[in-house]
């Protein structure tokens, strides 16, 4: 038997395997896997399946046909990460979102010291679509900003974990997180039983002890908030997760009105004021008054709140500029100079090509190389050199030399690999990591994180609206005898 | 308790009641008409029809001949099908999404559980060869739902707004059925049973009255009674409380609309059930009913039209 017999490790770093033989803290999920056949695999995948779907565990798909929802793909073969590798990815992330706040403060309330100190050209920050004159001059507790990020990291050929993609303005998946986890429990209990996997279970206290030190200093006892675009968002569920776990109102944009620069909730017993409001609305959306006219979701008069001090947004307006593709390579440079530190994580490897030497390298070697444009959002614009055609890549350096600002270019990153339980049996498949830091008093990191999974075989494609799964991600101390 | 959450909460608790109780009519309907003449089942049929106002809608899309196969297939399975249990069950699961973080984690999956049996091939496979089967397994989830409402939910606002809901929609089921009652059987005794099994009171009517009550004796049992659930008066009493303790003293408009129709139906002299009178007293009742639950919703959002909130200047 032995589902695992005919398992081929793919292109790059394999997480399971090395060259001889299995790593240690995979060993006993291993030999948990050999006492199981097909058929009990796939009774738990459906019983799995079932469960989430009761639970509402569902994502909205926009334009499908199959109805709006779908439920939540979960691998049953988690991804397990030994606790000193943790520790050094945790320090790592740490820095980062200090560093990343401390730019941000930087911008918006401080004398732009990166800019001036030569650190980062202006025009980069200045022309930046997150970069919002809104949120200049408005204060937040304590640099935090950033109160929740998602931090997109992946695994080179040598198993180096690299950070692809700061999110800094309104990052989704932890929910997916704790259910994972719950689901987990109940398909493999006993397997749990061969490992101390750290818990995730206490996000809604962590976020929301966050949430209340970005409070108005003046309210002794803040009302929290959480705002949804509404049902129809493709993040609903986690929406309702977050207010559930911290225990708080989910309100819609009609919900709230404001008035003399308060903030206040229609409650059944009149209008109730709210201090904080943790929103799952893009900046453009937020506030017609100042921002998108013929937004409905958003709240008319919410920035003259923020800005009158009487009400905090998480996470704060304008964050964008830190998570811009054109800002992105400066971000190591960015950590060294606030920090004083070498950063723990490295970048991609990525090309400016409004640098003179770097584009002149970047042109030579197009045909290996990832160009990207910095202004497009999803993929769009994006050239491939290995596998884009002589014509695509003529064309990709007449636009660069027209415009070098507009393009970064990046050595490609093979994503790594992981046994994955697809079709009925278990394949290789890439994976990423989302883990999410939570910036209050202290920064924390909700341990491991979301490993997303790109489904289709050889993809590197791992979103959930295109076919992406998910698996549990454990930090585990360490795995005795081997 | 926001306002568009207590408003979720009120048509989660009629559309959970209105599932439960359509599901119910069905059921006996479908025992009522299985020993009677093809011509007199499909009376039964036409009196189910009735007390949901449904005539119209059902000729149009099923034509003029009625079975038990088609009234399945209109009052269960059509979810496009206001009024239908699957209808009614896709319903309560919107407003469940929409008060999601309102309510205990098991109110969503009980009702997402009888939603999902509602769409499986599975069910409407078995619709036509043993219909009780159907009706037993949309009981069973439906207990479900009410077991959750019973035992997981703290007894706080979104328990009375959900519990409003609920009663107002069986005041309104209850006076339906009292009216096609009425009007169809007059005072026959079988139908009147019948009505009473319908809102699953027959066992409570026969220990207090026995079998040989008449007609009347029934209405005022369905009217009056003290201690059957369905009973109308007693609904709107439960409703008023639940009213009451969601809201200050004079703040809404609903506790004064609800309490009008409450005493009408209290003090009222029930005429006799084959009188044209009765008719137009239990049309009363049902239009003081519907006009407690429109005060109600104008009363949720009340708040926040004042002009005062909408005068401040734009930035």
């Amino acid at each position: 038997m032995g589902i695992l017999d005919d398992y081929r490790p793919g292109p790059g770093f394999c997480e399971v395997f090395a060259d001889d033989g299995a790593r240690r803290h995979y060993q006993p999920l291993l030999d948990r896997l050999r006492e199981l056949t097909p058929g009990d695999m796939e009774d738990r995948a459906r019983l799995t399946d079932a469960t989430l779907r009761n639970l509402g565990i569902t994502f909205a798909v926009y334009g499908g046909d199959e109805g709006i929802e779908r439920t939540w793909p979960i691998d049953l073969l988690p991804r397990i990460i030994p606790s000193p590798e943790w520790g050094m990815v945790e320090a790592g992330l740490i820095q980062r979102t200090k560093g990343l706040n401390t730019f941000l403060e930087d911008i918006y309330v401080g004398e732009r010291a990166a800019i001036r100190d030569g650190i980062i050209p202006e025009w980069v920050v200045l022309s930046s679509d997150g970069f919002k004159r809104a949120a200049v001059g408005v204060e937040v507790t304590e640099q935090a900003r950033c109160v929740v990020a998602g931090i997109d990291l992946v695994r080179d050929d040598f198993g180096v974990y690299r950070v692809l993609e700061d999110n800094l303005r309104v990052p989704s998946g932890v929910s997916y997180v704790v259910e994972n986890r719950a689901a987990m429990r109940r398909a493999f209990p006993r397997l749990f039983e061969k490992y101390t996997v750290r818990p995730v279970d206490d996000y809604g206290s962590m976020l929301l002890a966050a949430l209340r030190h970005q409070a108005p200093t003046h309210v002794a006892d803040p009302t929290v908030v959480v705002l949804t675009p509404g049902v129809y968002n493709s993040a609903y569920f986690e929406h309702t997760f977050l207010a559930r776990r911290m225990g708080v109102e989910l309100v819609e944009g009609g919900d709230l009105v404001v008035n003399d620069h308060q903030v206040f909730m229609r409650t059944t017993r009149g209008f109730e004021r709210v201090d904080v409001i943790y929103r799952r609305i893009d900046d453009e959306f937020i506030d017609p008054v100042v921002f998108n006219r013929t937004s409905v979701v958003g709240v008319p008069g919410l920035l003259g709140a923020i800005r009158a001090g009487n009400v905090a947004v998480a996470n704060a307006i304008g964050n964008g500029v830190a998570d811009d593709k054109a800002v992105y390579p400066y971000v190591p440079d960015l950590i060294k100079y606030y920090t004083g530190e070498d950063p723990i994580l490295p970048n991609a490897t990525t090309y400016v090509l409004w640098d003179d030497e770097q584009r002149s390298m970047v042109l030579d070697r197009i045909d290996e190389l990832v160009v990207k444009p910095v202004a497009e959002a999803g993929g769009y614009g994006i050239v491939i050199g290995r596998s884009a055609s002589a014509k695509e890549l003529a064309q990709a350096r007449k636009d660069i030399e027209a415009n070098p600002r507009n393009y970064i270019a990046q050595e490609v990153v093979e994503l790594s690999t992981h046994p994955t339980y697809v079709g009925g049996e278990i394949a290789a498949r890439h994976i990423d990591l989302r883990p999410f830091v939570v910036t209050g008093e202290t920064i924390k990191v909700v341990p491991g994180g979301l490993t997303r999974v790109a489904l289709q075989e050889g993809s590197l494609i791992v979103n959930s609206s295109q076919g992406g799964g998910s698996k549990d991600t454990w930090v585990v101390e360490d795995v005795g005898g081997g | 308790m926001l306002s568009r959450h207590a408003d979720g909460l009120f048509w989660l608790g009629r559309y959970v009641g209105r599932a439960v109780d359509v599901n119910r009519l069905l059921d006996v309907a479908y025992n009522a008409q299985l020993e009677r003449s093809a011509d007199e089942g499909a009376e039964v049929w036409r009196d189910l029809l009735r007390v949901l106002s449904k005539q119209d809608d059902f000729s149009e899309k099923h034509g003029a001949g009625l079975s038990t196969e088609k009234l399945n297939r209109f009052l269960v399975f059509d979810a496009a099908q206001p009024g239908s249990v699957a209808h009614s069950v896709r319903q309560a699961r919107t407003n469940v999404m929409n008060v999601r973080d309102a309510v205990p984690i098991e109110m969503l999956e009980s009702v997402n559980a009888l939603h999902t049996l509602l769409a499986s091939r599975a069910l409407e496979a078995i619709a036509d060869s043993s219909p009780h089967e159907i009706y037993d397994a949309v009981a069973v989830g439906c207990r479900r739902i009410a077991g959750v409402i019973e035992d997981g939910m703290a007894r706080d606002d979104a328990y009375s707004f959900l519990m409003l809901g609920r009663t107002l929609e069986r005041a309104e089921m209850t006076c339906r059925v009292i009216e096609v009652s009425a009007s169809v059987g007059r005072d026959d005794a079988a139908t009147w049973m019948g009505a009473l099994r319908s809102l699953s009171g027959m066992h409570s009517f026969l220990r207090t009255h026995g079998p040989l009550a008449s007609a009347g004796d029934v209405a005022d049992y369905l009217l009056h009674s003290e201690v059957f659930p369905y009973g109308v008066l007693h609904c709107l009493r439960s409703a008023a409380e639940h009213l009451a303790s969601v809201t200050e003293a004079g703040q809404w408009q609903s506790p004064r609309a609800l309490g009008r129709v409450a005493s009408q139906v209290e003090f009222m002299d029930v005429p006799r059930v084959d009188s044209a009178q009765f008719e137009s007293v239990m049309d009363e009742v049902l239009v003081g009913i519907r006009r407690v639950a429109n005060t109600f919703t104008e009363d949720l959002y009340r708040f926040g039209r004042e002009p005062s909130l909408f005068s401040f200047e734009a930035m």
